[in-house]
C-alpha cells in the first residue's frame, strides 16, 4: 500500500476549515452524519499530501521529518489510516503518478 | 452522536465563531414555472441575472473563503440553461453541492445529469400527497404528475434526496402521509411550520399559515414521528449569537447581492462591485448582524417560551418592522409547541409508571 501513489477520490467534497479537513463522500444516499469525516491535525496534514503525486512512503518520509516519531510507528499508523479512508472510498491507489 | 458528528459540530461552531462562510445559499434565478401561494420571492424575471462567468468567479471566491456546502436555489434553479455548467464548475472546486428544486422539470436526461454531478443532496418540495392539495399550493395544473415523475426519476438513480414541505392551512392534514411517502422512497423528510412574508415585506403568503388546531396536530406528528428526539433549547446565553447568519451562512441573490440570510436582505453588499471576502469581512451591515446577541433581543430575552421559539431576526424585521421585536407568529407557534411537547413528555412519564 505504501509503495503506491495515493490520490483523493473524484466523488468527494472537502475543505480545510480552521486547520481541520472536512471530507465528504458524495456517491451515496447514506445519512449526512455518516458521510462527513473530520480529520485531526496529523490526518489533515496527510490529507494535504494525498495528491496523486506522492506515494505512501513519500508521505511517511515527510511526516517523519515534521514530527518526531519512529518510522515504524508512522508506517503502521499511516497504513491503518489509508485502510480506513479506502474503506470509506475517499482515496484511490495507483501504480503511477497522477497528473 | 458519533465521534465524527461531534467533531463536525465543533468545526461548525468554530466556523461560526471565526465567521467562515461554511454554507452558502446561491439563488441562481428568481424565474419559476410554478406560482406557489406561500412563496417569498417577489422579483420574478429580471434582465440582469448574473452571467455564467460572474457566477464562476463568485464560486471561486467562495472556495477561497472556506465555503464547503454550496446550495443552488431559486426561483427554480433548473430553469437556468447553464445550470449544469455551474454545478460542474463548482464540483471541480470540491464543493458539497445542494440543489433546491420543485422537481417538475426533471426528465430522465436531467435526472442522469443530476446523478452524474454527485450532489451532496437534492431537496424537492412536495406540498401534498394528493393532486388537488399539491396543486392548490403550486397553482399550476399538471404540476403534481410532473413532481411525482421527477421524484421517481431521482429515486431510481439513487440520488441523495430530501423531500420537504411547509405546514400550511391547505396541506397540514397530509404531513404524516408525505413523511410516509418520503420514507418509502428512501428520502429524508423535512417540514417547516413557518410561512414567511415576501422579500419585500408583502404579506400575501401569510394567509396560508396553519390554524392553531392544525399546528397542534402538526407538532404532534413532528414530536412523535418526524423528530422524536427534539428537545427545547434551554442553552441560549444572553451573550450568545442569535443565529449563524453572516457568521457561517450567507445568501447570494441572482443579481450578486450578498445577504446574511434569505429573510434578512441587505443593501450595499454587491459582489459585482467588490470581491466576496472584502464584502464579507468589511461590510458594516454584515458586521452589525454578526455582533448581535440575545441581550439585544430585549423583548424576548426572559420569555418562558424561548426554549420552544424559533426567533428570527429577518422575519421579525419583515413582519414586525423591527428585527428585535417579538415575532407574534413565533410566539403563537412556541406556545402551541410547548403545550404539545409537555403533553408528550407527561404521557411518556405516565406510561412508564
Amino acid at each position: 500500500m505504501l509503495e503506491r501513489y495515493v490520490a483523493k477520490s473524484e466523488n468527494i467534497a472537502y475543505r480545510i476549515i480552521d486547520g481541520q479537513a472536512l471530507v465528504i463522500f458524495l456517491g451515496t444516499t447514506q445519512s449526512t452524519e455518516d458521510r462527513i469525516n473530520v480529520f485531526n491535525e496529523t490526518g489533515t496534514r496527510i490529507w494535504e499530501l494525498v495528491d496523486g503525486r506522492h506515494r505512501g512512503k513519500d508521505i511517511v518520509d515527510t511526516l517523519c521529518s515534521q514530527f518526531e516519531v519512529a518510522i515504524g510507528v508512522v508506517q503502521e499508523e499511516l497504513a491503518q489510516f489509508f485502510n480506513d479512508l479506502q474503506g470509506k472510498r475517499l482515496i484511490t491507489f495507483h501504480d503511477s503518478s497522477q497528473r | 452522536m458519533t465521534a465524527n458528528s461531534l467533531a463536525y459540530k465543533e468545526v461548525y461552531q468554530r466556523a461560526s465563531q471565526k465567521c467562515i462562510p461554511l454554507g452558502v445559499l446561491f439563488e441562481l434565478t428568481y424565474r419559476c414555472n410554478l406560482r406557489c401561494a406561500h412563496c417569498y420571492v417577489t422579483k420574478g424575471e429580471q434582465p440582469d441575472e448574473l452571467k455564467l462567468d460572474e457566477i464562476c468567479s463568485i464560486i471561486d471566491q467562495l472556495a477561497e473563503a472556506g465555503c464547503l456546502f454550496l446550495t443552488f436555489s431559486g426561483g427554480e434553479s433548473l430553469l437556468r440553461e447553464d445550470f449544469f455548467d455551474i454545478v460542474n464548475f463548482a464540483r471541480k472546486r470540491n464543493f458539497a453541492i445542494g440543489i433546491f428544486t420543485n422537481g417538475t422539470t426533471i426528465t430522465p436526461a436531467i435526472a442522469d445529469r443530476i446523478r452524474d454531478s454527485f450532489p451532496f443532496k437534492v431537496e424537492v418540495s412536495l406540498y401534498g400527497i394528493k393532486k388537488d392539495t399539491y396543486e392548490e399550493v403550486t397553482r399550476v395544473e399538471g404540476s403534481y404528475e410532473r413532481v411525482r415523475r421527477g421524484i421517481d426519476l431521482l429515486v431510481e438513480r439513487h440520488v441523495p434526496l430530501v423531500l420537504k414541505t411547509n405546514a400550511m392551512r391547505g396541506n397540514c392534514h397530509q404531513i404524516g402521509q408525505i413523511q410516509n411517502f418520503a420514507k418509502e422512497s428512501g428520502a429524508t423528510f423535512r417540514c417547516d411550520g413557518m410561512i414567511i412574508p415576501m422579500i419585500d415585506g408583502g404579506r400575501g403568503p401569510l394567509k396560508n399559515r396553519a390554524t392553531d388546531r392544525q399546528l397542534e396536530n402538526f407538532f404532534d406528528v413532528m414530536f412523535n414521528k418526524i423528530t422524536p428526539n427534539w428537545e427545547p433549547k434551554f442553552d441560549r446565553p444572553r451573550d450568545g449569537s442569535i443565529c449563524d447568519a453572516a457568521r457561517s451562512t450567507a445568501v447570494i441573490d441572482p443579481y450578486g447581492k450578498l445577504s446574511p440570510c434569505a429573510t434578512l436582505r441587505q443593501e450595499g453588499c454587491d459582489l459585482r462591485e467588490r470581491p466576496f471576502l472584502e464584502v464579507w469581512k468589511e461590510s458594516p451591515q454584515l458586521n452589525r448582524i454578526r455582533a448581535l446577541t440575545w441581550s439585544d433581543a430585549q423583548e424576548c430575552g426572559d420569555c418562558q417560551l424561548l426554549p420552544y421559539c424559533r426567533h428570527c431576526l429577518g422575519i421579525s424585521s419583515l413582519e414586525e418592522g423591527d428585527m428585535f421585536a417579538a415575532l407574534r407568529e413565533s410566539c403563537r407557534q412556541a406556545r402551541i409547541k410547548k403545550r404539545v411537547y409537555e403533553k408528550k413528555i407527561y404521557q411518556g412519564t405516565n406510561s412508564n409508571l
